[in-house]
């Protein structure tokens, strides 16, 4: 490619990505479900 | 020690690639040095250039681009794809990929372009008038593997393809 003379050169360090990645696929909800009711004890006696 | 770079935005030039057949899939390849771009990662330059010396450190490897060199990954402004196509798009030997390109690394910025140490597509597009509307899909399916835009172009000669490209930029 034809691109003229050399003019300056710099670094470039980009704060994006320029490599757009896959968005990563949701895992499959696990089905809610409600925590055991807690169980109540008797005290014990002292 | 690290130094800050000079940017961060990448540079966005134009070049052109061919859609390469390999096997079952295609993929964008550069026109002189024949280079498979890879997807979902930069492709990363390297000096390719041969120098004969007797002084050892003349022949000594760089890192790509180097100031004094031609090595680096191109692009220039879309004016300059017109050296590189045919009045007629369907002329080619393997059907052309167009598209903008982001450039980062160690950039040698030229008169009409850059050189860079690496770089990816940020937006493609496949004249597709002249090779079929089965190739033309299965080229423009296929190169949704990199995860960037890719468009149909309509034009069949260089001219339209050039004006089609500036105007869809410039919407």
């Amino acid at each position: 490619m034809e691109i003229g003379d050399p003019q300056r050169i710099y670094t470039i360090e980009p704060i994006e990505d320029p490599v757009p990645h896959p968005v990563p696929s949701e895992p499959d909800e696990a089905p809610w479900e409600a925590s055991p009711e807690p169980v109540e004890r008797p005290l014990a006696a002292p | 020690m690290t130094t800050a770079p000079d940017f961060v935005d990448p540079v966005v030039g134009w070049r052109m690639w061919y859609a390469l057949e390999d096997s079952e899939t295609r993929h964008l390849s550069s026109i002189v040095h024949k280079t498979a771009w890879p997807q979902r990662a930069p492709l990363v330059a390297a000096c390719r250039k041969i120098r004969f010396s007797f002084r050892p450190r003349k022949r000594r490897r760089h890192d790509a681009p180097a100031e004094d060199c031609t090595c680096g990954i191109y692009a220039a402004g879309v004016s300059m794809l017109r050296a590189y196509l045919p009045a007629h798009i369907s002329w080619l030997e393997h059907p052309p990929v167009l598209g903008q390109v982001s450039l980062w690394g160690t950039v040698c910025e030229h008169e009409h372009g850059w050189r860079a140490t690496y770089a990816y597509p940020k937006r493609l597009y496949v004249p597709v008038a002249g090779i079929g509307a089965r190739r033309a899909s299965l080229i423009l399916d296929d190169l949704q593997a990199y995860g960037v835009p890719v468009s149909p172009l309509e034009s069949a000669t260089v001219d339209d393809v050039l004006e089609e490209l500036t105007a869809l930029t410039s919407a």
